[in-house]
């Protein structure tokens, strides 16, 4: 049945009707429409996945990851918060800004996810806005104007002018029908509609209505042959609704998904215990429970996420890329298979003349000279202006010559392009030939023919038939061949001489049409005025339809061939693939040969690879003989392969298993969304890059779906990426951007984890020491906004220190914070960070009085608000107030060591293994950053901060006397790390402590 | 093509594979690597190895800045001192008894007629004067105003001048006069400024006190205890000093002197109402004792509750 349907618009329009029980003069009738209705449902998409509400989502992102530990904790504060409350009449609000802090980041991590997040809710509106909302159609014998829903199979469809189709129709009576796909296809080409069955494929017959075409032009009518998710938009629209690959983000974060239940269990069971335990010390306990649950979650994770895709993006931006899916930025950079079209995103689109062939020699058109012409290559290019249907597009007042847009199709442009620089004055060659009557040329006929009228200066009168199109065709109506003004019989060898010239072209990726002429004879001239009413442009049909007859005998010009140059640089980007380890895939729809061709040119079929074709002709021997392994590319015509699915999908993979590139040629939609899945079995990361609304399913199946600047509105929608210049050289940058970012994501991370472990410790010596240290949660928000998060956000400024173009995609290696990160940043400049913090911590008691050995084993004594008689070694007595004028001050110390030894670091960090000095300081952000940290230091010194932010001003340099030893093994350490790194690469020290 | 089907065949052209996913039971042993947590002994010998060396260099550079530290402080006073240090110059009022156990804060409860809660609060002020009581081996100096004081000397502080307020007298709790003693925190080289006139913010009692005692007697660190709030006030009329209202001058400064002794005065509360819980306060008197009743940073006294049934 599937089958039949398919091919429903082959049959007579009569056995349409029959089938769908209907009628084409009387349509349905009202019942059997209802009941139709009620049976297949309304025309309309639906899609399986229905999207979620915006809060729903917001929702999911704020509690992902570490969303509940922080809202716990924040409660928490808000819990202390209000113990002060009652408890006391002068409240300070440090729990409050604490709990508000917390409960911020908890809001704002959920809002940076959901906005980097996917919304790909848009693709459900972009097919849904392509329906119409009303149509008309035939009832019970009458017109009725019903919603586009309602149409059911059978239908009989009035179309006119102005409107969208709402199913796809077979057309049964046309007027002057045209039909413009431009919201399928994004290519703005009107279909001219023809009742003829010329093709088995719907969108190559052009019989068929889409739903959502426009119509452009005349008015028809049609069957509808499908409609819903059975018409050809509705099962682009369900291949694009399937669920997508996971990017790179989440899938970082599921790495770190047992870490993040973790630290949700260690708090819920921190808060039970401490409400649990009703000591006087509740609530520094609880206070505790917060400060290690803080600890143990990055809070400033999401942020450095977010700004780094964010920064990435506008990045991409200005390079002409605009992601609309944040988190693809980062995804982009594991790219290992790019498929692409061969024709648009690597060459200009801009068709030139190459090689013009008349005197029985080929000259390229480069080196034609204007003042050495000979007269048949004018001839020739006169006729190449007139029997063409480009022209200067108006409005162009002022612009150069040269520069001026035309409208024609590619061919006919770029000839008159041509032309252009050969004749000064291209409008009064054709005023003086006059056009009478034309044929367009199509790729049916293929062939262009105009008949014009030439009045000499002695008033002789001569009308002339110029014909341009594919060389088999015009060819075989040659007789005679010019050559130097000399009119010879066109013999058989020079034809396959010609043919073979031409077919050389073609080989060479090449268009070429063949010019002749003719001077048409009175009885002739006679006809063709009879039948088009005195050369009426209005009724040039007849003319057409007898075209043959009067095509014949005609003289051979000259032939002129075009190309379509590849893109500015693309043969680097294309080099820059290859070392990247990115594989090329390339879908396009044009002919073997010719992709072949571009593909060469391109050089994705580098000049050391040849497909079996090449090493048939080189060796002159038939294909069939050609060894396998001598064959390092291939160039695939998938039109040809009518196999079962399965075959396909076995032939594509040895195919991408085989050749480091390939190319599919004239392939059709389903087959785009084969290959891309086949290489997603094969474990491959894939781009797409697409334009119409056949390769929307492909975009969504690959992991980052492009879509090219001027595409259908459905394939925008569903793709990742936008390339506003569709040039595939902007795609490769972006990928080495998306490489830097991954880069420096992992440099901030190990920015800002590292003072965590020194957090961690002091949690742990409060209890296991009993020493009486703790970091006051404000203190470490602080800490954790001021001094980790903010300078990190610099190090995504951080130039490349290596050709990050030359790696091999990370693929293996997918893990934002892997175990050497973890190392370094933790047990390695963690520890030396720690080791500094409390050096410092014990230099500033033992000044103060309190020696190490009595503060061990301290305890609760010196927290409780009633003992104001602390002994120290000295024997003096501390009141409370002074001794919590001695944790704001260690708190102080705290922050200043911390942020000296993260200013030696964030400095250190900017490289992972070149050498600092010659890395250089052009990272203005980061240098801002450094002064930032050290006027931040000096302001925490001096300033008279409020109390209840639990520091206060120290003015002791002594003290960072201590902190210098440390700070200098971290130097020395991590510079030497970074110089045997260098000296040894691939050494055990690479394998265990380089994260980059 | 090749006729099989392409399993765990190596192409050239094969894309990079991502990590293998492991089994909870690899993860812990893969016997195919030989991998224990995902590392072979050996890099876990060699890892472990790396980071010894890494944590002596590191510990060794801890204990020298420790070392470093140690040896710029001396053992007998503080690196800093009074303005210097966070210790200030304004020291604070303690009492006795206090309870150990840190829920209790700072009341003290008891019922007169039951001998083991009086026991409990007059243990603690045993405990406290203790050291007050053995006084052997001290070389100690019985001081008083007319003597030159030397800074280094330690003078003595009787327990027996404390009136009423004796261990044998169970400190007055049995008999509802319960006896708190004041002390004067101790810092480093403080040395006090007396008032030696009575000030107008003074409570009455005290400057009578003042004006009535010699004026060479005046050279003390006065102190007085009152109710806290304007309704306790007059529930506490009834206080006596002993030996008497003040910290006599001559036992500053506290320099670290061996067998120095914080200088007490004993305040026995003759009638405190019973059954009610009541907030007293006790102030030091001195020119640089500065006075803040604040209750998050009291300064220059000390608040504690009486709830005697």
């Amino acid at each position: 049945m599937a089958d039949k349907k398919l091919f429903m618009h082959t049959w007579p329009a009569e056995k349409i009707c029959a089938k769908l029980k209907s009628d084409l003069t009387k349509g349905l009738t009202t019942p059997t429409a209802r009941s139709r209705l009620a049976a297949n449902g309304k025309n309309r998409f639906n899609f399986p996945v229905r999207p979620e509400s915006k809060l729903r989502r917001y929702m999911k992102n704020c509690f992902h990851a570490f969303g509940l530990a922080t809202i716990l904790s924040s409660m928490s504060c808000l819990f202390l918060y209000n113990l002060d409350v009652e408890d006391d009449q002068k409240v300070v609000p440090e729990y409050c800004i604490s709990g508000v802090v917390l409960l911020a980041a908890f809001l704002i991590s959920g809002y940076l996810r959901y906005l980097q997040e996917n919304n790909d809710h848009k693709v459900v509106g972009a097919f849904k806005d392509l329906m119409p909302m009303y149509c008309t159609v035939l009832r019970d014998g009458r017109k009725q104007i019903i919603r586009a829903e309602d149409v059911v199979l059978g239908d009989i469809l009035m179309i006119t002018y102005g409107e969208r189709l709402a199913a796809d129709v077979r057309i049964v009576y046309s007027n002057n029908l045209e039909l413009n796909n431009v919201a399928l296809t994004g290519i703005s080409v009107p279909v001219v509609i023809s009742l003829e069955v010329s093709h088995l494929d719907k969108w190559v017959a052009r019989n068929v209505g889409f739903a959502c075409s426009h119509v452009m032009k005349g008015h028809g009518m049609g069957i509808v042959i499908a409609c819903g998710n059975d018409s050809e938009v509705g099962i682009m629209a369900r291949l694009s609704m399937g669920p997508r690959p996971e990017s790179r983000v989440r899938v970082h974060m599921k790495q770190v998904r047992l870490y993040t239940y973790i630290v949700g269990i260690i708090m819920l069971c921190g808060l039970f215990l401490t409400v649990s335990m009703k000591s006087k010390f509740e609530k520094m306990w609880i206070e505790f429970n917060v400060g290690v649950t803080v600890a143990l979650v990055p809070l400033h994770l999401p942020v450095l996420v977010f700004f780094g895709l964010w920064r990435t993006k506008r990045k991409l931006l200005r390079m002409g890329c605009y992601v609309r899916n944040m988190e693809a930025a980062s995804t982009l950079g594991k790219t290992t298979v790019i498929c692409s079209s061969l024709i648009g995103t690597m060459t200009l689109k801009e068709w030139r003349v190459s090689e013009v062939y008349v005197d029985g020699e080929l000259v390229s058109a480069e080196h034609v000279d204007k003042n050495d012409l000979s007269s048949s290559f004018e001839k020739l290019i006169q006729i190449s202006v007139l029997c063409n249907d480009a022209s200067i597009s108006p409005g162009q007042r002022g612009v150069p010559k040269m520069l001026k847009t035309l409208y024609g199709s590619s061919f006919d442009k770029a000839v008159y392009k041509f032309g252009m620089g050969l004749i000064s004055d291209i409008q009064q060659v054709r005023h003086s030939h006059e056009l009478l009557t034309y044929q367009t040329y199509n790729n049916i006929n293929q062939m262009h023919v105009t008949i014009h009228k030439k009045v000499h200066h002695n008033g002789s009168v001569k009308h002339l038939l110029l014909m341009r199109g594919h060389f088999s065709v015009v060819l075989n109506k040659c007789q005679t061949y010019i050559i130097d003004r000399q009119i010879l019989p066109l013999d058989e060898i020079y034809r396959n001489n010609i043919k073979e010239e031409a077919l050389n072209l073609v080989r060479a990726g090449r268009q070429c049409n063949v010019y002749a002429y003719k001077v048409l004879s009175q009885e002739e001239l006679q006809l063709i005025a009879g039948l088009t009413f005195d050369f009426n442009m209005k009724n040039s049909e007849p003319f057409r339809k007898r075209l043959p007859e009067f095509s014949q005998s005609l003289h051979f010009l000259g032939l002129i061939a075009i190309y379509d140059p590849p893109l500015h640089n693309v043969n680097t980007a294309v080099e820059k693939c290859r070392s990247a380890g990115i594989k090329l895939v390339l879908f396009t729809r044009t002919d073997v040969n010719f992709s072949r061709a571009v593909a060469k040119t391109v050089g994705v079929i580098g000049t050391d690879h040849e497909t079996i074709e090449d090493i048939a002709l080189r060796l002159k021997i038939p294909q069939s003989q050609v060894k396998r392994s001598m064959i390092t590319a291939a160039v695939i015509d998938m039109h040809n392969w009518h196999k079962k699915q399965h075959h396909q999908r076995w032939d594509t993979k040895q195919l991408l298993l085989t050749h480091p590139d390939v190319v599919f040629a004239e392939i059709a939609v389903e087959q785009r969304h084969m290959v891309v899945e086949v290489c997603q079995e094969l474990g491959a990361v894939v781009t797409v890059i697409g334009s119409t609304v056949h390769d929307t399913s492909a975009i969504r199946q690959a992991n980052i779906g492009v879509a090219e600047g001027a595409s259908s509105e459905a394939s925008q929608s569903c793709a990742d990426i936008i390339l506003v210049g569709s040039n595939f050289v902007t795609l490769v940058a972006a990928i080495e951007e998306s490489r830097l970012l991954y880069e420096n994501m992992k440099k901030a991370i190990a920015y800002s984890l590292s003072p965590l472990t020194a957090i961690i410790l002091i949690h742990i010596a409060f209890v296991v020491l009993k020493i009486p240290f703790r970091l006051f949660l404000i203190v470490f928000l602080i800490l954790d906004i001021f001094v980790s998060m903010i300078p990190a956000l610099s190090l995504f400024y951080e130039p490349a220190e290596e050709n990050l173009m030359r790696q091999k995609p990370k693929i293996s290696d997918d893990y934002v914070l892997n175990k050497r990160l973890v190392f370094i940043s933790f047990i390695q400049v963690g520890i030396i960070e720690a080791s500094v913090v409390f050096i410092a911590y014990f230099v500033f008691m033992a000044y103060n009085g309190f020696l190490p050995r009595m503060l061990i084993g301290m305890g609760h004594a010196w927290y409780d608000d009633v003992n104001n008689d602390i002994v120290d070694s000295y024997g003096q007595e501390w009141t409370r107030f002074a001794r919590e004028q001695l944790e704001y001050q260690v708190s102080t110390i705290t922050l200043l060591t911390l942020i000296i030894m993260q200013t030696a670091n964030l400095i250190l960090i900017k490289t992972g293994r070149s050498c600092l000095l010659s890395h250089g300081f052009k990272n203005a952000c980061l240098n801002i950053a450094v002064l930032y940290l050290v006027g931040f230091g000096i302001l925490l010194a001096f300033l008279n901060i409020p109390k209840y932010l639990r520091i206060s001003s120290v003015v002791c340099p002594s003290i960072f006397l201590y902190v210098l030893p440390s700070l200098i093994l971290l130097i020395v350490l991590e510079s030497a790390r970074r110089y045997l790194l260098r000296l040894f690469p691939e050494s055990w020290l690479e394998r265990e402590t380089y994260y980059g | 093509m090749s006729k099989n089907n392409g399993k765990g065949d190596q192409y050239e052209n094969q894309f990079p594979q991502p990590a293998r996913k492991q089994t909870f039971s690899e993860m812990l042993y893969d016997p195919q690597d030989g991998t224990i947590l995902g590392r072979t002994p050996k890099s876990w010998g060699q890892l472990f190895l790396f980071y010894a060396i890494f944590y002596i260099i590191l510990a060794i550079l801890f204990s020298i800045c420790m070392q470093a530290m140690l040896s710029t402080v001396n053992d007998d006073q503080p690196k800093w001192q009074l303005e210097e240090s966070l210790i200030g110059t304004n020291p604070g009022l303690g009492i006795r008894p206090i309870s150990e156990e840190t829920e209790r804060g700072s009341v003290i409860e008891f019922d007169k007629k039951k001998p083991a809660e009086i026991e409990y609060w007059t243990g603690l002020i045993d405990d406290y004067l203790k050291d007050y009581k053995s006084t052997e081996g001290r070389k100690m100096k019985h001081c008083d105003f007319n003597q030159t004081h030397n800074d280094q000397d330690v003078c003595v502080v009787d327990e027996t001048q404390f009136g009423p307020c004796t261990a044998a007298n169970n400190y007055g709790y049995n008999q509802g006069k319960p006896c708190v003693f004041l002390k004067l925190n101790k810092i480093y080289g403080w040395v006090p400024q007396v008032y030696d006139a009575a000030t107008p913010n003074m409570p009455e009692d005290l400057q009578q006190t003042i004006n009535n005692s010699k004026v060479e007697e005046r050279q003390k660190i006065w102190v007085s205890c009152n109710g806290h709030y304007g309704k306790d006030k007059e529930q506490f009329q009834n206080i006596s000093y002993y030996p008497s209202q003040g910290i006599p001058s001559y036992y500053y400064p506290y320099l670290n002197q061996p067998g120095y002794l914080s200088p007490l005065v004993a305040v026995q509360f003759h009638d405190p109402p019973i059954g009610s819980l009541m907030d007293v306060e006790c102030r030091a008197w001195a020119k640089n004792i500065i006075y803040s009743g604040s209750l998050r940073d009291r300064k220059g006294s000390v608040t504690f509750q009486f709830l005697m049934d």
